[in-house]
């Protein structure tokens, strides 16, 4: 049997799941304390940055991926 | 997060690693030059539940001598810029309207991708700061309107569709609705 979600309507469907939670979650914030909140998004950036600081490119690869002038050498 | 007025935002969240690097930053680039910061990090700032690993922001065209103050202090504070070790060639990137990228050496991870303001929106950013107050310190960031238009006029990705969305839901009792569609208009015309 053929699944009645094309991938267009997947696609849509997952918009709209995400920016009903943006949403949920703006309105947290909105309605919590700010130490609260940030307590919990501070685990997300937090964890991030450890990742990102464990990835080792080198200036030259990292400028590549976002497609910006280097001008060091290799 | 209290607006207590249109021109500043009161938070008393805690800070994370990508907020204290930024603090750190402004401290030194505050005494060579005006700033204000764009984009993603002002909706993390004020809540967004995303991580990011640069912070943008935009100077105003600052004389080759200033900048190489700047570039010196920044250097000898172990802060490194990603481009290029040379001065002279990061002001050339500058000028050719590119953006170039410093952190803590060796790491690259946060970065500050900072510009020059090269057009009237760039401007309009740099004119209509909003002043974010946490722990006693201070962050100059763009009009939120601004913000908004741009990235449901311009930049229209996922990322940034949401950002406007979070934006629009945390400030509701403070954006102005006409501001936001002024600068619409102002930004189709210019594409």
């Amino acid at each position: 049997m053929q699944s009645e979600f094309t991938l267009k309507k997947i696609k849509e469907m997952n918009n709209e799941d995400r920016l009903w939670f943006v949403k949920y979650w703006a309105n947290y914030v909105r309605t919590h304390p700010d130490k609260e909140w940030s307590k919990q998004q501070n685990v997300i950036i937090n964890s991030q940055i450890q990742s990102a600081k464990a990835c080792k490119l080198t200036p030259k690869q990292y400028l590549k991926i976002k497609g910006e002038i280097c001008k060091r050498p290799d | 997060m209290k607006f207590l007025n249109r021109n500043k935002i009161v938070l008393e969240r805690k800070l994370n690693e990508v907020d204290k690097f930024t603090f750190d930053f402004i401290k030194i680039l505050e005494k060579y030059s005006d700033y204000v910061i764009i984009s993603g990090y002002v909706a993390i700032l004020l809540g967004r539940n995303r991580g990011t690993d640069d912070i943008d922001i935009i100077i105003p065209e600052i004389k080759k001598e200033k900048f190489s103050e700047l570039c010196k202090e920044l250097f000898s504070k172990k802060y490194w810029a990603i481009n290029s070790p040379e001065i002279k060639e990061l002001y050339g990137i500058l000028t050719s309207g590119h953006s170039i990228r410093i952190s803590i050496e060796p790491t690259i991870s946060p970065n500050i991708e900072m510009k020059f303001s090269k057009n009237e929106f760039d401007a309009v950013s740099l004119n209509n700061q909003l002043i974010v107050e946490i722990e006693d310190m201070e962050l100059k960031i763009s009009s939120l309107e601004l913000q908004i238009a741009y990235k449901e006029e311009v930049l229209k990705s996922n990322k940034d569709i949401e950002d406007a969305k979070h934006i629009r839901e945390v400030a509701k009792t403070y954006l102005n609705e006409e501001i936001i569609n002024n600068y619409k208009k102002r930004l189709r015309n210019a594409i």
